[in-house]
């Protein structure tokens, strides 16, 4: 099986070739941001005044308008009077990468302004914690809760017409209730991102448990399992692995509602670090911190993905086949049809010709 | 047969050794009494009804085909027997005690492949055991025993998604049988393979049925299949749903591939062939030829 083309419609790539298009898609738009930043006459709209010369309104380590900049230069070498000096730069909001990286080690290192200010790995630890709680506590009662739908008609017509009606208000609406509630220290905060991951996760995991193949409940019934036992022996293990990729969609949800949580109340965590940073015009420190988040978040799910094919050995493509990168498939687009239903597609059949040698 | 034209037997010609098989036969226990069953979909007002009287009486290490045509409600009869449908009319005694749900005491092989993918093979025939309170220890021998019987003991540690389908439905044989169930149920269970596999998994059957003390009731579409196997075959026909005949297969056991080709196995089968494909009254008229190439390579 020769791949000779990169674009097969739906045809899966060789290893090397995912690896190489997962690099890159990180390279890209760091390569564009590099561009932008250090390559002076793709944008640079504004010039940092190094010496004011004869202009009066010029203070030296200035950003002004390069239009504005080339005026005043043209009118002090009218005049013949000294020549202000300055160098293309781009906004202060899009620092280069270079800066945000040097951020990533500064923004460890350097101690905060104020003696009761977090410090970065503080603040990164707090948002960690309020996420950590707000989605163990959704899951705790939305996973039960969920199977219960999905497993019993009398949960689902209990349960769902109001979470169907509640997952439509907005979380950050409840902010000012649940300040007035839980008070303004982390309680509200844990309370928001619950609010924004339990109600859709109890209809996820229900739709997702509703798909459980009836033909494996069946067989279960035929082999003497009843009730409880086909809840816990069939459903559950059957629907596990979907409802594992549930949580983890679910989990990236819960990071969107972090920030909308972190302001409520007294503001706290990473939201905290990126305001006050922003305050301070340190926007290396602001590029660091959202790009930490996401490489918290986007490590999270790696691992997630990599601890998926350890609790799930049965969905391993196979035992020979490359393990390393075995986790990479969990990586790939989140599975649209249930396990049951690609088992009774030809494509499976197709994987079984490749056993009859053993047979 | 000197003659050119080929004169069958007629099918209910029996040798005198398979006339005392069935003598034999007749002389067991019912296992599985089937009385007037009725099923209709729908409700009151616009119902259709799948099949109605059906009655079959099923003896003790029986091996029962139902053939039919497709919509003869086969598949409903036998998911009616397994417990997973409700008949509308009629009953079903197994050992004498009517049938209201799915039981372990009436084992079933789907014609989909239905092992539980998160169970290892072993696991997998270990189910039914583990169900009802058996140690894990027993169920393990156990479980061992049946893979042994089905020829996949090497493979019981490896997932369902790494067998072949004709391991798997063997997988799923033993699962059934390994519950000891009174009578196991069949539904088309090689209908999803390819033919080689499937005559090779006849033969296992068979093979497997020679040393369990099973009473088996098989459906399928497969004439070949249910020659092959059956000691009786339920003809059923459709429109409404109901036996049209039970046929004593007169093919001597043990049964082999070359019995293919001998008298009274081709004559049970034309006999099955006019029950399935009865000719055509009318003669359909002469079609015309839709043609597909460019004129001027024209065939007849």
């Amino acid at each position: 099986m020769a791949h000779r083309d990169w674009l097969g419609l739906k045809k899966e790539l060789p290893h090397r070739r995912r690896l190489l298009l997962m690099i890159l898609s990180f390279l890209v738009p760091l390569i564009i941001w590099s561009a932008v930043s250090y390559i002076p006459w793709l944008w640079h709209p504004l010039v940092r005044v190094t010496d004011p010369g004869s202009v009066d309104y010029f203070l030296e380590d200035m950003d002004v308008p390069r239009a504005d900049f080339f005026h005043e230069l043209e009118k002090a070498r009218a005049a013949g009077q000294p020549l202000p000096v300055g160098h293309l730069v781009n906004p202060i909001y899009l620092p280069a990468p270079h800066k945000v990286l040097f951020a990533f080690y500064t923004a460890f290192k350097t101690p905060p302004r104020l003696p009761n200010e977090p410090w970065l790995h503080q603040s990164l630890g707090h948002s960690i914690r309020t996420i950590f709680l707000g989605f163990l506590f959704s899951s705790i009662l939305g996973l039960p809760l969920g199977i219960l739908c999905g497993s019993y008609r009398f949960f689902a017509k209990l349960q769902e017409p109001f979470i169907e009606f509640f997952r439509y208000l907005p979380a950050p609406a409840f902010g000012a209730l649940a300040v007035a509630v839980l008070g303004i220290d982390d309680p509200p905060k844990i309370a928001i991102i619950f609010i924004g991951t339990f109600f859709q996760q109890v209809l996820v995991i229900a739709n997702t448990v509703r798909k459980v193949d009836p033909a494996l409940l069946e067989a279960a019934q035929t082999l003497g399992a009843t009730g409880w036992k086909l809840l816990w022996r069939v459903i559950i293990p059957a629907t596990a692995t979907d409802i594992y990729t549930d949580l983890r969609i679910l989990l990236g949800w819960a990071w969107t509602y972090l920030i909308v949580a972190e302001v409520v109340g007294t503001m706290s965590g990473i939201t905290y670090f990126i305001n006050q940073q922003a305050r301070y015009r340190n926007f290396d420190n602001v590029y660091a911190a959202i790009a930490m988040i996401g490489i918290i978040g986007f490590s999270t799910d790696i691992f997630l993905a990599w601890l998926g094919t350890v609790l799930f050995p049965w969905k391993r493509k196979s035992r020979s086949g490359s393990k390393t990168w075995a986790w990479l498939a969990w990586l790939g687009p989140k599975p649209v049809v249930s396990p049951a239903e690609a088992a009774k597609s030809p494509v499976q059949n197709k994987s079984d010709a490749q056993y009859n040698v053993v047979q | 047969m000197s003659s050119s034209e080929f004169k069958l037997p007629d099918y209910r010609e029996q040798a005198p050794a398979v006339a005392a098989r069935f003598e034999r036969i007749r002389a067991r226990p019912v296992i599985l009494n089937i009385r007037d069953l009725k099923k209709c979909f729908g409700s009151n007002g616009d119902t259709h009804v799948v099949f109605d009287h059906v009655s079959l009486d099923i003896h003790r290490r029986e091996f029962i085909c139902v053939i039919g045509k497709s919509g003869c409600g086969k598949s409903t009869l036998i998911r009616i027997v397994a417990g997973l449908d409700e008949a509308t009319g009629g009953e079903i005694l197994l050992d004498g005690h009517a049938v209201t749900g799915p039981g372990r005491d009436r084992g079933m092989v789907f014609q989909g492949y239905t092992l539980f993918p998160w169970l290892t093979v072993k696991r997998n025939v270990m189910f039914g055991l583990q169900m009802h309170g058996t140690s894990i220890d027993t169920a393990t021998s156990e479980a061992r025993q049946w893979l042994d019987m089905v020829g996949l003991e090497k493979f019981e540690n490896l997932y369902p998604h790494e067998l072949s389908g004709g391991m798997k439905q063997r997988v799923a044989i033993a699962r059934a049988l390994a519950n000891g169930p009174r009578i196991l149920i069949m539904d088309e269970p090689f209908a999803a393979l390819d033919a080689q596999t499937r005559c090779q998994m006849q033969s296992y059957l068979l093979q497997i049925w020679k040393k369990v003390d099973a009473t088996i009731l098989f459906i399928t579409h497969d004439l070949d299949e249910a020659a092959y196997l059956a000691d009786r075959i339920v003809v059923m026909g459709a429109n409404p749903g109901r036996i049209v005949e039970i046929i004593e297969n007169p093919v001597p056991r043990p049964r082999s591939s070359e019995q293919f080709i001998s008298p009274e196995f081709l004559a049970l089968k034309q006999r099955l062939e006019e029950h399935i494909h009865p000719p055509s009254e009318t003669q359909p008229e002469k079609l015309h030829l839709i043609k597909l190439t460019e004129a001027g390579d024209e065939v007849e």
